[in-house]
């Protein structure tokens, strides 16, 4: 019998080992053919860990396309997380250039990162491909909060310097930025305390912990809605749509701040025209979705659709302001 | 009453055929990778979550959720059996539990830690279905200097993990505390001590390092014929594998207290299982009667991190599905999961989607029954594998872990650091360094950092900002009678000695 | 032991103090709060400071009475498990990673003191297969890939 066994379980791993070398012999192949693009499946890095922002989105973006059916061939998410994004990052742009299969999005980090020397790879080592849409940012303080308007918690914040606190994602970050600039052209002095992610800014505000606090739509909606959060200014350049319509933006508000995250796809750089336009017109497809559009919609994003040349003129764009916010920041 | 209703309402949607099968998929797959050293319920409900997409959203939930549970008693085997914690979570048991199986008795371990995961677990929900409105209210009190206070009382349990000379033990723990630093400040951004590494940006991963001091210097420290744990064959009997009244006398008390911790502590967003059970089980040491022989194989020892670490994951959906705050990085993926799923997680989401909320918790009821048969069926199957030769349980054992901990970030560079703490975990353990205050230590340290600067910034630099808010002065306060305790224990003693004489 | 002991602590304690002084590169306060140099300073004095305490133990009498812990025959398995598992991380580039841990189980097990060349042979070839079965198929972990195109 524990003869039977083992022979058994010797014949099933010659088969498995079989399987396995006549599965992956046809995956070896350089890309070469363009004629016949895409021949293989795509890798698409997420530079950060699962559940975040960014993975929502890639993972949302990739199911979309595979239940319509819009790419031959499948588009595998993995998540390389580390080093703010840079691992990730460095692994399309340094290690995978001109390789067409190879995709990942964009985050604050894909900027600030090479700018405050933590990554290797900057915007510019990248072909961008789509960007799709914008990320808000929202600041908010408690529902119980003395502070009905931003203007009367500036009017405080100036009169008590030093009394005034603010939670934001990590003192490297859109909400950093967004801050410091805040108290420059309000000329306030404010504490700004920095938190490992927006489920902890939410506890510091709703906790009364700080003063206020910066969240993005999608995670403060919800207690929006339930009246725990009270939304004082978003930081788009125009008032957002749906539900969230009746906050100011900063700018209406009298201070020219305009900080949103773009959220898109790019490639490492050296890809050809065609391939470029073949990866526009797949995603722009899936773009045009009602399930994504519902996406968008239900996470309060605003689509903002840039093909390849507008999206790199943006990018650069970002960076001058990120570069110019730095240097303010002083770090 | 109303309560009731709805938990019969919750547990017919439970059982409908789909959703159980996706709650025994879940637990299955939650046991596996929590056993599988370096994934832990995180990786799994990750991997899993494409699968997901096309069912209804309860059923996804419903299985998401059996993962991260089944992975909490899933850490617990690899712990016990071959001193390898399966996940951060189960560090705390394989102080006791692997001591336990070197006596011989993994079966009664394994079984004690089925039964308090699963004891642990249903007062959770019991909790969780009553309260967690109620509760979550209480956990956003918790601000940065409640979480520093928090993390001072975790500390204080290192105290009773030195080992036979303390103050290597303080060393070990110091040292700790200095890995937690590694990585970029989350203030300002610039990177400490990486050495120039982008790997490192993100800090120590526990996990390398727990698996490096843990399982890979028990391969590195055990002599083939001093380690080997026979089973004889008669001991593999239904009533000799599971727990004995005795260990029942000594355990019960423990799994109620910490539940209760565990639970309240998974509650915390940021702190979570893994710091939940190393609480619990500094708590049980001291309140035992038998403190003295932990670490060297008391079942209690396993009871109290397993009943805690279940109860902390049940305790961690409080904040997510009221507040839409996660709780742990297990919880964060199930929440962006939610929000592809469209559902929005706050407070209104017990209003308007019932059935979603009263499904979930009738198909954790269900679910830590399916634990429950499936951890005692499996028990005699896992005590197999003690009897496999050594030499071949160490090879087999070693490239599991070293493809765990690059499965961690999909990086060659943590195989190479697990190597390395491997490494350190043979001369520390010849050295007698104990290695555990180090894991503890660096789990607690980086959030005892972020949380003092945080605070401090807060008050404008007042230190006395922990003592004045009322919930951190009292767990202050808790630290303090904690460390001083023994002291005073001591003195009444021997006051009552020289009374007597 | 004794030699062993004042060796390690002395390293311990030069450590604890090489932390501290890289420490003093970050701002020890920033606008009347602990910054990032503020913790590493303290824990690398700590360090030292308790790592005294073992180091002057071993000028003790208590010292001399603890064995040698290193045995000669323990570098054995440190030298076969650290050793094959290095060059694991060495080749993986090369042979992909599944064929690295394949044959680093065939030489622990072999080295370790399994006789028979049938299980370390079946070892070296179901491990992997086992591996792949579980991380590739069922996980979908992201595998390195070496010549042999797995």
């Amino acid at each position: 019998m524990k003869r039977n066994t083992r022979w058994m379980a010797m014949v099933m791993a010659c088969l498995f080992a079989l399987t396995t070398v006549v599965g992956c012999s046809g995956k070896a192949d350089a890309p070469q053919a363009q004629a016949n693009y895409p021949e293989k499946p795509f890798e698409m890095i997420v530079p950060m860990g699962a559940g975040g922002g960014s993975d929502v989105f890639i993972r949302t973006l990739t199911k979309v396309i595979a239940d319509n059916k819009l790419s031959p061939k499948p588009i595998v998410v993995v998540n390389k997380p580390g080093g703010s994004g840079s691992i990730g990052w460095s692994y399309v742009a340094n290690d995978h250039k001109g390789d067409p299969y190879e995709l990942s999005t964009v985050s604050s980090s894909f900027y600030t990162g090479p700018l405050s020397g933590q990554s290797p790879v900057s915007y510019k080592d990248f072909t961008h491909i789509i960007a799709l849409c914008v990320d808000p940012n929202l600041l908010l303080v408690s529902a119980d909060s003395k502070y009905q308007t931003l203007a009367e918690l500036l009017a405080d914040a100036k009169a008590n310097p030093e009394k005034i606190s603010a939670a934001g994602s990590s003192g490297l970050s859109v909400d950093a930025i967004t801050f410091y600039s805040l108290q420059e052209k309000s000329d306030t002095k404010m504490k700004y305390v920095p938190f490992g992610g927006g489920g902890e800014v939410m506890t510091a505000i709703m906790g009364q912990h700080t003063t206020f606090g910066f969240l993005g739509p999608s995670e403060a909606a919800a207690q929006i809605e339930a009246g725990k959060l009270r939304p004082l200014a978003v930081t788009t350049e125009k008032r957002v749509s749906g539900e969230l319509k009746d906050i100011p933006t900063l700018k209406e508000l009298g201070y020219d701040i305009v900080m949103a995250q773009t959220r898109g796809i790019v490639a490492p750089s050296g890809l050809s025209a065609d391939n470029v336009k073949y990866l526009e017109d797949m995603f722009a497809k899936a773009a045009a979705t009602p399930e994504w559009k519902k996406f968008v919609a239900d996470n309060f994003m605003e689509e903002t659709i840039m093909m390849s040349e507008e999206f790199t003129k943006e990018s650069e764009t970002m960076s001058t302001m990120f570069e110019k916010y730095l240097s303010v920041v002083g770090k | 009453m109303e309560t009731l209703q709805n938990l019969l309402y919750g547990l017919s949607v439970a059982n409908d055929p789909m959703n159980l099968l996706y709650c025994l998929v879940g637990v299955l797959f939650g046991t596996l990778v929590g056993a599988l050293p370096g994934l832990g319920p995180a990786a799994g409900i990750a991997v899993l979550l494409p699968l997901t997409f096309g069912a209804n959203p309860i059923s996804g939930i419903i299985m998401l959720t059996g993962i991260y549970y089944g992975a909490m008693y899933g850490g617990s085997i690899t712990s016990i059996l071959i001193n390898t914690p399966g996940d951060s979570a189960a560090v705390m048991t394989t102080l006791d539990g692997y001591p336990l199986a070197k006596k011989g008795r993994a079966a009664q371990a394994l079984g004690m830690a089925a039964f308090a995961s699963i004891i642990g677990g249903t007062i959770s929900v019991i909790a969780f279905m009553f309260l967690a409105p109620a509760l979550a209210i209480f956990a956003i009190r918790f601000g940065p200097p409640e979480y520093f206070a928090l993390m001072i009382l975790g500390l204080t349990t290192i105290a009773g993990m030195t080992g036979k000379y303390p103050s290597k033990g303080f060393i070990s723990a110091l040292v700790g505390l200095f890995f937690a630093t590694v990585g970029l400040d989350l203030m300002q951004g610039i990177p400490r001590f990486t050495f120039g590494s982008v790997h490192l940006y993100e800090g120590l991963d526990f996990i390398p390092v727990a698996m490096g001091l843990f399982g890979i210097a028990e391969i590195l420290t055990c002599k083939t014929d001093e380690c080997a744990i026979k089973i004889e064959k008669k001991d593999v009997t239904w009533r000799k594998l599971l727990p004995s009244k005795e260990d029942w006398k000594y355990s019960l008390a423990h799994i109620f207290r910490s539940t209760g911790i565990g639970f309240f502590i998974g509650m915390l967003p940021g702190a979570g299982a893994t710091i939940s059970s190393f609480i619990s089980y500094g708590v049980a040491k001291k309140t035992s009667k038998r403190g003295e022989e932990f670490g060297k194989g008391v079942i209690e020892g396993v009871a109290a991190p397993e009943a805690s670490n279940n109860a902390a994951s049940i305790g961690a959906l409080v904040p997510m599905l009221t507040l839409g705050v996660p709780g742990s990085g297990s919880t964060a993926i199930m929440l962006g999961a939610l929000m592809m799923f469209g559902l929005r997680p706050g407070p209104m989401l017990f209003e308007h989607n019932p059935d979603f909320v009263w499904g979930l918790i009738g198909s954790m009821y269900i679910g830590n029954i399916f634990l429950l048969i499936l951890a005692i069926l499996a028990v005699p199957l896992f005590i197999k594998i003690l009897n496999v030769p050594r030499p071949i349980l160490n090879a087999t054992v070693m490239s599991f872990i070293l493809i765990g901990s690059y499965s961690l970030n999909n990086s060659m560079f943590d195989v190479g650091l697990t190597i390395g703490f491997g490494a350190l975990g043979f001369f520390m353990k010849k050295m007698d360094y104990p290695a555990a205050p180090m894991v503890l230590a660096l789990v607690l340290g980086i959030l005892l950092e972020t949380s003092l600067r945080q605070s401090m910034i807060i008050s404008g630099g007042n230190p006395m900002i922990f003592f004045t808010r009322p919930v951190s002065g009292s767990i202050l306060g808790i630290s303090i009678l904690a460390i001083f305790y023994p002291l005073i224990k001591k003195a009444i003693q021997s006051y009552q000695k020289s009374r007597m004489a | 032991m004794r030699i062993a002991n004042r060796i390690v602590s002395i390293l311990i304690i030069a450590a604890g103090l090489f932390l501290s002084f890289q420490s003093s590169k970050f701002d020890y306060m920033v606008d009347g709060t602990p910054g990032p140099g503020f913790l590493p300073f303290w824990l690398g004095i700590s360090i030292a400071l308790v790592a005294l305490i073992p180091a002057v133990k071993t000028f003790t009498k208590f010292a001399s009475k603890l064995a040698n812990p290193f045995q000669s025959g323990d570098f054995k398995n440190f030298l076969i498990v650290i050793g094959s598992a290095t060059l694991v991380v060495i080749v993986t580039p090369v042979t992909g990673l599944l064929v690295a841990l394949g044959l680093m189980v065939g030489v622990i097990a072999k080295l370790m003191g399994t006789q028979s060349w049938k299980t370390v042979i079946g070892l070296t070839v179901f491990t992997p297969v086992l591996l792949f079965g579980i991380f590739v198929k069922i996980l979908s972990v992201p595998l390195p890939k070496g010549i042999f195109g797995f």
